[in-house]
Formats: structure tokens, sequence, C-alpha cells
């Protein structure tokens, strides 16, 4: 019997700093795995042994099977053991698990995609998919916001975003601190809703981020026309199984690890325990 | 196949048979109470028992359970080979109900193979109840006192014998080798007479209709107002409960750095840090929230999800609750009773 709890091994093939605290690790299996294939918004389990496990979404590009990347915030146990691993060293994983950003739903639609921090994380996975699969697609917006310019993370993605084919993408930082430069929007991700071209019409929406973002986010949407069941939020919990058992992750009814942590917003609405 | 016979006398014997095959739990008394724990001769098994102190959960999804060791950054071991094949006998149906739930989480999308291996290995003689205690309140979610499936032998007391009906074809085996006489009409008639007596002594009732959905719609009942002042945050429930299926997975290493092992063991929704995220995120921060999660986990929850209830009505929580909060009144309460 297949056992889930058994990581294999990978080796971080290259680091890349993004911001002061956070950085991008691009993994490969040490045993190639046949047929490992994921779909943007999963997520794999992040095994150092002797410290213990950690859920990471898939930033990388899916159709590259070969290698496989995380983004990484330096919070926790895990993430800070992870900050002092180089190239070369070895670490665990286990997945990929969970529901994936709605590829076949928003076929033909028009995307508005909505990140806060490192919350665009998995919606890089999909901003890859969609540009090889571009004309799958209608107007593609990214609103991508941070507390501070230096908080942004892919800045060296962000022409390469831009410059796609009937895409706009949109920055915003909550606060400029003194002596930094910064010649876009400032205020609160929402606040880029009026500068947007997206309606609620024809349009799939995706959004990661702190959880109170994404209330905000899709409370301003709702306020705009945009319905309940268009709104994709990926949502953040405790996770250690990662495959539905332990309980840690459960949102009322739901396991946002196995029936997550990408949702239709109408699925979760209304449940306890939650910020939506 | 027909239902057979054990006759009181021939017990010890027949248990004594069992202990040479398997490893057999069953309940025993300590410290005037009842547990589940490894029989060694026939003569320690108590079957006029209420409820044992621990749900018999320990011996399927054990409290503390190595997942595997690694050494030098791989791992070196997945799981142990079967153990001696184990027989638990005595178990109440509203104990094997527990079993059924566990199984919706073990045994679902991803098979758990250490649970599966402990649920393979595990014979099921259950026993139905014809003493009601004060706590039980199992007939109103139908798991109890009786058993209709999900058993490889049930014993019912008819006084100077036990009636035997098997479930399986484990079962089958047993009373085959055994050589238990085959039951009369007349047993199956004394079984029925005693399950409906039985029946009539429940005490504490739940009414179960649209428990889910009423649950669901009273999130902000009062109730959980005061729950949030007067629970505890202790995890008794969940210790005692055989359905509750949490466990946290933690990492040791030795004094090498070098080798290690990662493990699990049991966890309770009811602590501060169940529900913890990165930097200091909690979202069941109040003692109200995470009593809710556990009352609509037993009342809601499951049986959406899973079709059954994760309340069997064993009433241990409501024994072991230190400040006395009661499943049923709980449910009572939010039904608007």
């Amino acid at each position: 019997m297949l056992n889930h709890y058994r990581p294999q091994n990978a080796i971080i093939k290259s680091v890349k700093k993004q911001t002061y605290d956070v950085k991008t690790y691009t993994l490969t299996f040490e045993k190639k795995r046949k047929n490992f294939s994921f779909r943007p918004g999963q997520y794999i389990m992040l095994s150092l042994f002797g410290i213990g496990e950690a859920p990471f979404s898939l930033c990388s590009n899916p159709v590259d099977t070969g290698t496989l990347a995380i983004t990484v915030r330096n919070v926790g146990n895990v993430t800070k053991t992870l900050d002092g691993l180089s190239e070369g060293d070895v670490v665990g994983v286990r997945g990929p698990y969970g529901t994936s950003w709605p590829l076949e739903e928003a076929r033909n639609k028009n995307i508005l995609i909505v990140a806060g921090g490192i919350g665009i994380a998995p919606l890089r996975a999909l901003i890859m998919y969609v540009a090889k699969n571009r004309h799958d697609y209608g107007d593609i917006e990214i609103l991508y916001g941070a507390r501070k310019p230096d908080d942004l993370v892919f800045t060296d993605e962000f022409n390469h975003w831009a410059e796609m084919e009937n895409t706009h993408l949109l920055l915003t930082v909550d606060a400029v601190p003194e002596g930094s430069t910064w010649s876009h929007n400032v205020g609160v991700v929402t606040t880029l809703f009026e500068k947007m071209h997206a309606t609620s019409d024809n349009t799939v929406v995706m959004t990661c981020g702190p959880e109170i973002m994404m209330r905000f986010v899709v409370k301003g949407l709702m306020h705009r026309g945009f319905m309940d069941d268009q709104i994709f939020v990926s949502l953040e919990r405790r996770m250690e199984c990662g495959i539905g058992v332990c309980g840690h992750c459960q949102l009322g009814t739901k396991f946002v690890c196995k029936d997550g942590p990408v949702f239709r917003f109408s699925e979760v609405k209304g449940l306890p325990d939650n910020m939506l | 196949m027909l239902p057979r016979i054990l006759r009181k006398d021939e017990t010890n014997l027949f248990v004594k048979s069992l202990l040479k095959k398997y490893r057999v739990l069953g309940p025993v008394e300590k410290d005037s109470e009842f547990w589940f724990d490894e029989i060694r001769f026939a003569e320690q098994l108590k079957f006029q028992y209420i409820t044992t102190i621990f749900p018999p959960t320990q011996f399927f999804f054990l409290p503390t359970e190595t997942l595997f060791s690694y050494e030098k950054g791989s791992v070196i071991q997945n799981y142990e080979k079967s153990d001696r094949r184990q027989l638990i006998l005595g178990i109440h149906p509203c104990d094997v109900h527990g079993i059924l739930v566990l199984d919706k989480y073990f045994l679902g999308t991803y098979n758990d193979p250490y649970y599966f291996r402990q649920r393979e290995n595990t014979i099921i003689a259950a026993l139905t109840c014809q003493e009601i205690g004060d706590r039980c309140f199992c007939e109103s979610f139908g798991t109890g006192p009786d058993l209709k499936e999900n058993f490889d032998l049930l014993f019912t007391d008819l006084e100077d014998h036990y009636l035997v009906e098997v479930g399986s074809n484990a079962g089958k085996q047993i009373v085959q080798a055994a050589n238990l006489a085959q039951a009369t009409h007349d047993d199956f008639t004394e079984k029925d007479e005693r399950m409906k007596r039985a029946k009539l002594k429940f005490k504490r009732k739940v009414n179960t209709e649209n428990l889910p959905e009423i649950m669901l719609n009273n999130l902000m009942h009062e109730i959980w107002i005061e729950l949030d002042k007067k629970e505890l945050s202790c995890g008794n429930c969940s210790l005692a409960c055989p359905t509750c299926f949490c466990f946290s997975i933690h990492d040791v290493v030795d004094l090498t750095l070098k080798r290690g092992r990662r493990w699990r063991e049991w966890d309770s929704c009811q602590l501060l840090e169940y529900a913890e995220v990165a930097m200091g995120g909690n979202f069941r921060k109040s003692r109200g929230a995470r009593c809710r999660h556990w009352m609509n986990c037993k009342l809601s929850y499951v049986k959406l999800r899973h079709g059954m209830f994760g309340c069997v009505g064993c009433g241990r929580c409501i024994r072991d609750c230190p400040v006395g909060i009661d499943i049923t009144e709980v449910a009572r309460r939010v039904r608007g009773e």
C-alpha cells in the first residue's frame, strides 16, 4: 500500500532571493518520479527531517515536469531551517495535494487575478500556465499588492507579465517608507478596483492572500456585481497530513487540504471560523 | 451462517481457546472502573459493564505511533510488519460505530496504512447492551443497544448462555473451531424481548431529525457565547470520544542528530495551538469557537460529509467534562427545545 506519509527526497537545484525574507527554491526529485505533474493552485508538503513538515503552494510552471518550485517566507520552524539550506541540499516532498484553479471553467473567459504579498505564489503557476495556453483564455488582469515595495515578489517577471497579449498588470503597496521609490498605486489591493478594466461579465476571479484581504476583495467585487460562484479563493490553514485525515485544516464541513485549498467562494461562504 | 450459543459455564474455555490464537482485548475492571485491555487469562474479562473509560480507538488509531524512521536525510524504515492477529471481545455497538466513523477518515481517498494494518488485523466480537447507563443515548443515533452488521461475532447475554451471531468468515471459523451448538428460534425471541426492554431504559435522548442542518444554521446561537465562558479547553472530550480522529505529527532526533523518527499522536481541536498558522494566526482562537467546532463535528459535519453522525451516544464526553458540558443538552438548546 502506498504510504502517503513517506516523503520522497528532492534536491535543491537553485535558490533565488526574492525579498529580504522570501526565497524561491527550485527542486528536482532525487529518483525521477514518473508522471509527476500538478495543476496550478496545488501544493506540496515540504519535509525537513528532524524539523517537520509544512505545506507550500507550487509556484512553478506546471508544464515543466522535471522541476518544481516553491516560494517561501521565513516565518516558522520549517521555513527558518529551509532558509539556511542551499543548492545541493536534500529535502523531502509529498504531494502534489489539493484542488487547483478552475482551468477548464475559465477557458474562453477573462481572468481577474487578485493577489496579496506571497499569495501570488500559486497564482504565478497559473499565470505561467495561461501564458503557455494564451489563446484558450480571454483578457487577463493581474492586481497585485504588498505591504511595502520591497515585499513584492517575482518583480523581475512583472515586465514579462505586462507584455503578455491582452494582459493588464496593476501594482499597489499599502505604504511607501521614506527613501523607497514607487511609481504605482498606493493603497490596499482593493483600491485597484477603481482602475481595473475587468467587469463581472464572462470573468473568473482567482484570489490568494491574507484571508482578511480576500474578505475585502470578495466584498468589493460583489459590490461591483460579481457573483459568489465566479470567485475562487485559495485558503491557508494548518495542515499536518495533507490528505484529509489529521483534522487541523477543518473549515466547517470542509478539509482545506483535500477539498481545497482552492474553493469556489460560494462553497465556503457562511462556514464558521473563517474571515471571508 | 446460523447463529450459535455459548453456555456461560463454557465461556472461560472458549476464551482460553481464543487466547491461544489471538491477542485478545476486552473489558477488565481496574480501580472500580472498566477499561479495554489485553487479556492474559479468561477470568479477567468482565462483560457486565456499561462504558469503558477509554474508547477502543486506541487499538486501531494508536495514541502515539511512529510513521517512519530516518537516517541522514533518508527514510530507512517504512512501517512495521503486522502484529499477531487481535480480537476485541465484548465491545459495545456504540463503540463499533465509533470505529466505522474512523474508517471514513482513515480509509477514505488516501488509505492510512497504519490504521489499515490494525483494522485489518482485528476481529470484532461485539456484545449487545442490556443495562443502559445514565449517560447513554446510542438509541437516538441508531448506534445501539443492538448491532445489525459490521461485526465478526455478536454476543447477546441470555442469562445462562450467550446467543452468538456470526457476521463474517472469520467469525464462522471461530464458532466452528469451538464447536458451538446451534441456537434455536426461542433464543432469537428472547433476544428481541431483551432488546425491547433495553430500549425502554434510556433516560437521555437526542432528536436527530435535521440536526446537522439545525446546527449549521445556528452558528451564532447564544449557547456558544455561554460555552466560551464555561469550557476549559482541556481536551478531555476528545480523549474520551470514540470518533475523534485528529492527530498531530512530530519529528524527534536522537543525540547524533543524524537519526530520528517522525511520529504522530492524538490531538484535540479543543487545544489552542490546533488551528494555529504561521505568524500567530489562529482560526479558532476563542474557546467558544473551539467548543462549537467539536460539537458541530459530532452533530453536523461528519453526518453531512459521510452520512453518519460523528456522535455514537456513548456518553463518555458528558462523564469526563470537568465543567459539565453535555452534548445532548447542546443539541436540545440549539434546536430550541
